[in-house]
């Protein structure tokens, strides 16, 4: 059975903590890197979580909630700091008995498809006149810091809309989400694991 | 020298472990400053995970192993991240814009690469969904590429952020150090398991289940045995107040930006030496305009000569063409493997 756990001082390399090798490998003597080594500069400790509904918006825009999760205020934070976190959300019809049954990341979409109507010179009597008339989809989710005890989830499930008749066709969509944030400061540029 | 480790009573009337940071005092150190500590709610033990080269197929990755009882959160990284609005010819929209490439569909036992697309027509109602399999609707530069993952056992998902999952209280056994025949964890008498295990608060770590342990010590253990492979961690890059941070900021342009890395495994074997990228993360996260990000190159194998003595090393970024702030940490190289 190989050496796993060192507590104190391993080596004048790894220096002193806890440390424990992966299956087989003797921590005295590693070949590969360790499944705890205290030189290590973060980890994923959970600080706080929350889930939510966001309701459907409005025509072409978007809904948010604020997350108040204190992250800054608790653990004495300066004023540019900003939490580590992950956001998944959920669309309505994937809610069973009120679990998800998947869920994805933070992402935004829109599409459009530009049509141009025209009127017969016959029926004008003048030149052809035209017009360009856009269908429009906006879907999924956003999420930004609003500050160090702050993060904002948009719900972006507008739906179909035209520039004919400016109709959502009641294609919105509620956002179902689900949050973590850790103690660790952020290093996804805001995106979240 | 700074105490380091707190084993035993870490408050009145709270026993358990905690681990500090290099260079702070576990006795007096901030949370934040914690590698581990035993009385939060969930850690980073990591259920699974692997790299896979390309492809639009699922990966199971429950494989054998006990089912969770929740969609876990999966962290992961591909070469390919940021908005991008270039659709394929196989798009039916003059126009498409999706703020995140590297796109996924998360269950409890599977995770697939997955687009957002839509055919922008009166055909979209209110049970459509733009979020389909697959990265066809955009250019060759959204496909998967390099997928680098890992599942961990923390709930992330509509209906598990409960108590139940998270907050559970009240005094019992936390902690083994040496022998484990918790039946549960796959353990007997005649076959212990020995390591460190520690529960969440309010689950005796005598009798708790499998996913009530926030640190584990594996032990190779396979199928529904199967517990976690170590933690998730990340590797210093700088210090703020003379204490370890993975985060980093650099600007990156066409001439070569740095850091220094304090890469503790640069002695071993060069399947394991270098680490890999946490994400590196150009996207903007806000508004949905359109722009253009330039696609960033590294290479982890570009890592400078490692220095015994600092364990230093320098890692390497820049972009293809344009500049952009970047912003990421640094892991190990845990595992190799297709699929752990």
């Amino acid at each position: 059975m190989a050496n796993r756990v060192v507590l104190g001082e391993l080596s004048t390399t790894h220096g002193d903590g806890l440390f424990i090798s992966q299956h087989n490998d003797n921590i005295l003597s590693i070949t590969k890197p360790m499944e705890f080594h205290s030189k290590m500069a973060a980890s994923l400790q959970v600080f706080y979580y929350a889930q939510g509904v966001i309701n459907a918006p409005d025509f072409q825009s978007s809904r948010n909630v604020d997350i108040t999760h204190n992250w800054g205020t608790t653990n004495s934070h300066g004023t540019n700091d900003r939490p580590l976190f992950a956001v998944r959300w959920s669309y309505p019809s994937e809610i069973s008995g009120g679990l998800a049954t998947a869920c994805y990341p933070p992402n935004y979409y829109e599409s459009e498809i530009q049509v141009t109507e025209c009127e017969d010179e016959e029926e004008s009597g003048d030149e052809e006149n035209c017009e360009d008339f856009g269908d429009y989809i906006y879907e999924g989710c956003q999420v930004q810091h609003q500050s160090k005890d702050v993060i904002r989830i948009f719900n972006e499930m507008a739906g179909h809309s035209s520039d004919s008749d400016g109709d959502t066709s009641g294609s919105n969509k509620a956002l179902y989400y689900a949050i973590v944030v850790f103690y660790e400061h952020d290093w996804t540029k805001g995106e979240g694991l | 020298m700074t105490n380091r480790v707190l084993v035993g009573k870490i408050a009145n009337g709270v026993y358990g472990l905690k681990v500090a940071k290099e260079g702070v005092d576990v006795t007096t150190a901030k949370a934040t400053d914690l590698l581990f500590d035993s009385s939060i709610r969930r850690y980073g033990v990591i259920y699974a995970g692997g790299i896979v080269s390309g492809g639009t197929t699922s990966i199971n990755f429950k494989s054998s192993k006990t089912e969770l009882t929740y969609i876990p959160l999966v962290t992961y990284t591909e070469d390919n991240t940021g908005e991008t609005y270039d659709n394929a010819s196989s798009s039916s929209n003059d126009y498409d814009y999706m703020s995140r490439r590297n796109f996924h569909k998360f269950t409890k036992t599977t995770m697939q690469p997955y687009q957002m697309y839509f055919t922008a027509d009166g055909n979209y109602g209110s049970s459509s969904k733009a979020a389909i399999a697959g990265r066809n609707k955009y250019t060759s530069s959204s496909a998967l590429s390099n997928l680098s993952y890992r599942v961990l056992r923390i709930p992330c998902a509509y209906g598990y952020m409960t108590a139940a999952n998270f907050a559970s209280t009240g005094s019992t056994n936390r902690v083994i150090i040496g022998k484990n025949i918790n039946s549960n964890h796959g353990y007997s008498s005649s076959s212990p398991g020995r390591g460190i295990y520690v529960s969440r608060a309010g689950k005796n770590v005598l009798t708790c289940d499998k996913d009530d342990l926030i640190f584990n010590t594996d032990t190779g253990q396979t199928g529904t045995n199967f517990v976690g492979k170590g933690v998730y961690q990340a590797m210093p890059v700088r210090t703020v107040n003379s204490i370890p941070r993975a985060d980093f900021d650099l600007a990156v342009s066409t001439t070569t930006s740095s850091i220094n890395l304090t890469n503790f495994y640069g002695g071993l074997s060069s399947t394991f030496s270098a680490p890999v990228i946490a994400g590196v993360s150009s996207a903007s996260t806000i508004g949905g305009g359109v722009s253009t990000t330039p696609s960033i190159s590294f290479s982890a194998g570009s890592l400078s000569s490692w220095s015994t003595s600092s364990q230093l090393q320098s890692l390497s970024f820049s972009t293809s063409s344009g500049s952009i702030a970047i912003q990421t940490a640094i892991l190990p190289t845990f595992s190799t493997a297709t699929y752990f």
